[in-house]
C-alpha cells in the first residue's frame, strides 16, 4: 500500500497526463482527428470486388435519390453520361474520413470522373460536418432506398460506374486511393 | 396466455413509415440507432431510438419502410426524444425489422 502511494506520489503528473491524453483521444474532436490521421497511415490500396456485384444492368435503371447541402434533390441518373465514383460515408465513421485525403488525390488523377459522397445521417449531423471539414467534395444525403447493385454491409463503400451506370470497380472498407496504377486501371475501365 | 379484447389491440396506433436518416446512437447504453421516420401528412416526421444494430449495422436503412407504434408516450433517452417504437422480431441473431410486404403510403394504419 505504501509502495503504491509512493509510486503515485512520484508519478502522478505522468499518470494524470496519460489519462488526459486517453480521454482526449476517445472523447474529443481533436482525438477524432488524430484517430483519422493514424487510420489514414495504415490504409493500403483497394482491391476490386465488383465481380460479386450485379454488373449486368445499369444502376440508373433504379431511381436513387440524393440531396445536396443546399437541399436540391437529384436522381443518380442525373449524372448519366459521365463516369462516377460513388462513396458511402458518415461523419461518425473514422475509416471513412481517413480515406478522404487519398480520394482527393484520386480525384486529381482521374479528373474526368465525377465524385459523389453519400451519407444516410441526419441533416443536422451532415451540415455540422460540412461546416467544419476542409474537404471540397460533392457531399450528399441519401434520400431513397439503395439500388441493390450498390448493397453494402459496411462503410466506407465505394463504387465506380461507367458512363452507362454499370459498376466496373468496387471496394468495401477504407483504402489508400492515391495510387497511379489504380488511377490507370480505373481510367481503362471507365472508358 | 392472457386474452385481450380487440379494443386493446386497436388502441395501439401502428403505422407505416419511411426511414429518412439513420445514425448510431452513441450516448445510448445499449447499441442503438437514431432513426428519423416519415409517417405521412397526419403524423409527420418522428424520431426513434431502435436497438436493431445486430443485423443492420451500417446497412442502408434510408428509404426503406418500417412499422412503428406512434401513440406511446414520448421517451427521453440521453439527449434524444424517442417518439415512436419501431417493431421487430427477436430472432437468434438479433432484432429483425417488421416491414410491409409491398410499398405502402406513409402513415398507413396496421389493423
Amino acid at each position: 500500500m505504501n509502495e503504491l502511494k509512493l509510486w503515485w506520489k512520484k508519478r502522478w503528473v505522468r499518470n494524470v497526463l496519460f489519462l488526459a491524453i486517453l480521454a482526449m483521444l476517445f472523447f474529443t474532436d481533436a482525438g477524432k482527428w488524430i484517430r483519422v490521421q493514424v487510420t489514414g497511415i495504415t490504409l493500403s490500396a483497394p482491391s476490386d470486388s465488383s465481380q460479386s456485384m450485379d454488373t449486368s444492368s445499369s444502376v440508373y435503371d433504379f431511381p436513387f435519390e440524393i440531396q445536396d447541402r443546399a437541399g436540391n434533390r437529384y436522381l443518380l441518373n442525373h449524372f448519366k453520361g459521365k463516369p462516377l465514383f460513388v462513396n458511402f460515408w458518415a461523419s461518425w465513421c473514422v475509416p471513412c474520413l481517413a480515406e478522404f485525403g487519398s480520394l482527393e488525390a484520386l480525384q486529381e488523377r482521374v479528373p474526368e470522373m465525377e465524385f459523389l459522397f453519400i451519407t444516410q445521417e441526419s441533416e443536422e449531423a451532415f451540415q455540422a460536418y460540412l461546416s467544419r471539414t476542409g474537404h471540397q467534395f460533392n457531399f450528399y444525403r441519401q434520400r431513397s432506398r439503395l439500388p441493390t447493385h450498390m448493397a453494402h454491409d459496411a462503410i466506407p463503400a465505394s463504387f465506380v460506374l461507367n458512363s452507362k451506370g454499370v459498376i466496373v470497380f468496387s471496394h468495401i472498407g477504407a483504402a489508400n486511393w492515391n495510387d497511379q496504377n489504380l488511377a490507370e486501371e480505373l481510367k481503362a475501365k471507365i472508358h | 396466455m392472457k386474452e385481450v379484447s380487440f379494443e386493446n389491440f386497436a388502441s395501439l396506433d401502428i403505422r407505416v413509415g419511411t426511414v429518412l436518416s439513420c445514425e448510431p446512437f452513441e450516448k445510448a447504453r445499449q447499441p442503438a440507432f437514431k432513426l428519423w421516420i416519415d409517417f405521412g401528412d397526419e403524423i409527420g416526421e418522428r424520431k426513434s431510438s431502435a436497438q436493431i444494430t445486430d443485423l443492420y449495422e451500417s446497412a442502408s436503412l434510408v428509404g426503406t419502410q418500417v412499422l412503428a407504434v406512434v401513440n406511446f408516450p414520448k421517451k427521453q433517452i440521453a439527449d434524444f426524444m424517442s417518439e415512436a417504437l419501431v417493431l421487430g422480431v427477436y430472432s437468434n441473431d438479433g432484432v429483425v425489422l417488421l416491414r410491409p410486404d409491398a410499398q405502402c403510403v406513409n402513415g398507413a394504419k396496421v389493423g
